[in-house]
């Protein structure tokens, strides 16, 4: 891939990446990590990208599959990642803070369909596509999702 | 708050993430030749990780030796011999022994199957038809078997029935069609939960009249969703 092209696709992408990443992934390193890892599979890849939309869905699919090889490995971190929400430029409302919190607590596989869904703005049968699972495996994951939200407030 | 609202939140909490600079100027900044650093990198540890189970499997044969005149891997072997721990999740033994879905990943082969679920330490398989219970014994002796009334493809097929109805219903503009917010299997009921906002008498009704009233279907009332009071 010619190199304006590649640091064009970053800069269009990276933030996107980034933030299916730490949703995966739930921790900084971790999700940096598997953003390098991403866009060097990018630089390498013999892929035929059609449009934008593809390079998108070849990025999120990519950066999944690395997020789930760094929960799987013995490097690990298994410390939270919103710890230093303040790292962020623009300051965060009570409610965003308390989304953020929460999405931490819940196992990676719910949050990362919670963010393809009401983030990237996927569909069930998009999401399913991208996860390799049935699409009702999708919905039961978006709905017991929202169940163990639910469940905190309870708690709380 | 409602779905859309939800949506918001979620975005605009989001929207305020963003990759390192840092990140982003040492991405930018890759070649080809980082991949063999990496690599590098990955040998390096891998070498180390596999120094460290050596060494612990060295030491812990020899204490579990000392202390009951057999190795542990001899002990591993003897509880391999008998029949295996029940599986958290049936549905990844059989996605990993692909005889439960197609190669496409979306239908269910076995149309007895009804779903499972964990009842303490004790795997429950439920089963529309008693008789195949035998096809499950890979799965050990920790397990039991229920009889079901409705598959789980049965079950799976509905929930997409449903989808691609309500779809229809929300571009023909009927409102309560958004308040169904989510469905899913519930496998240790053998039904379809249907998740609907600030659930009424004339939404569950609306729901039977317009899209289904099959005898799986459980409506659930959703009105505490994420970010809501």
């Amino acid at each position: 891939m010619e190199r304006q092209k590649y640091q064009c696709i970053v800069r269009k992408y990276i933030d996107d990446v980034y933030r299916v990443a730490l949703n995966c992934c739930h921790h900084r390193a971790d999700a940096e990590d598997a953003v390098q890892n991403t866009f060097l599979k990018l630089l390498t890849t013999e892929t035929a990208f059609s449009d934008d939309e593809h390079i998108r869905r070849w990025l999120i699919r990519v950066v999944i599959n690395e997020c789930r090889n760094s929960l799987n490995s013995f490097w690990h971190r298994k410390i939270g990642f919103f710890d230093d929400l303040d790292r962020e430029p623009e300051a965060f409302s009570d409610d965003e803070r308390w989304l953020l919190e929460e999405i931490c607590h819940l196992p990676p596989k719910y949050s990362a369909v919670l963010h393809l869904y009401y983030y990237e703005g996927y569909h069930c049968a998009e999401i399913a596509r991208m996860l390799n699972i049935s699409e009702s495996n999708v919905q039961t994951r978006l709905q017991r999702a929202r169940k163990m939200l639910k469940n905190r407030i309870k708690e709380a | 708050m409602n779905e859309k609202e939800r949506t918001e939140l979620y975005q605009s909490t989001f929207d305020k993430i963003h990759a390192p600079k840092e990140l982003l100027r040492k991405v930018e900044s890759m070649s080809k030749e980082s991949r063999r650093i990496k690599k590098r990198v990955i040998l390096r540890r891998t070498a180390w990780a596999a120094a460290a189970v050596v060494i612990l499997f060295v030491l812990s044969n020899a204490v579990v030796l000392a202390a009951t005149g057999e190795p542990w891997v001899g002990i591993v072997f003897d509880w391999n011999k008998n029949p295996g721990q029940p599986l958290e999740n049936v549905n990844d033994f059989f996605w990993e022994n692909g005889n439960l879905f197609d190669a496409d990943g979306a239908s269910v082969k076995r149309q007895y199957y009804g779903g499972t679920y964990l009842d303490g330490n004790v795997q429950v398989i439920l089963l529309t038809d008693m008789s195949r219970s035998d096809e499950f014994t890979k799965l050990g002796e920790n397990v039991r078997y229920e009889k079901c009334e409705y598959s789980y493809d049965e079950l799976s097929r509905a929930i997409q029935s449903i989808n691609s109805r309500l779809a229809e219903l929300r571009s023909e503009g009927e409102a309560f069609a958004d308040d169904v917010v989510g469905m899913a299997l519930d496998e240790r009921n053998n039904r379809v939960d249907v998740d609907i906002y600030h659930m009424t008498d004339e939404k569950t009704e609306w729901f039977k009249k317009n899209i289904s009233d099959a005898g799986y279907l459980v409506f659930v009332n959703a009105d505490a969703l994420p970010g809501e009071d």
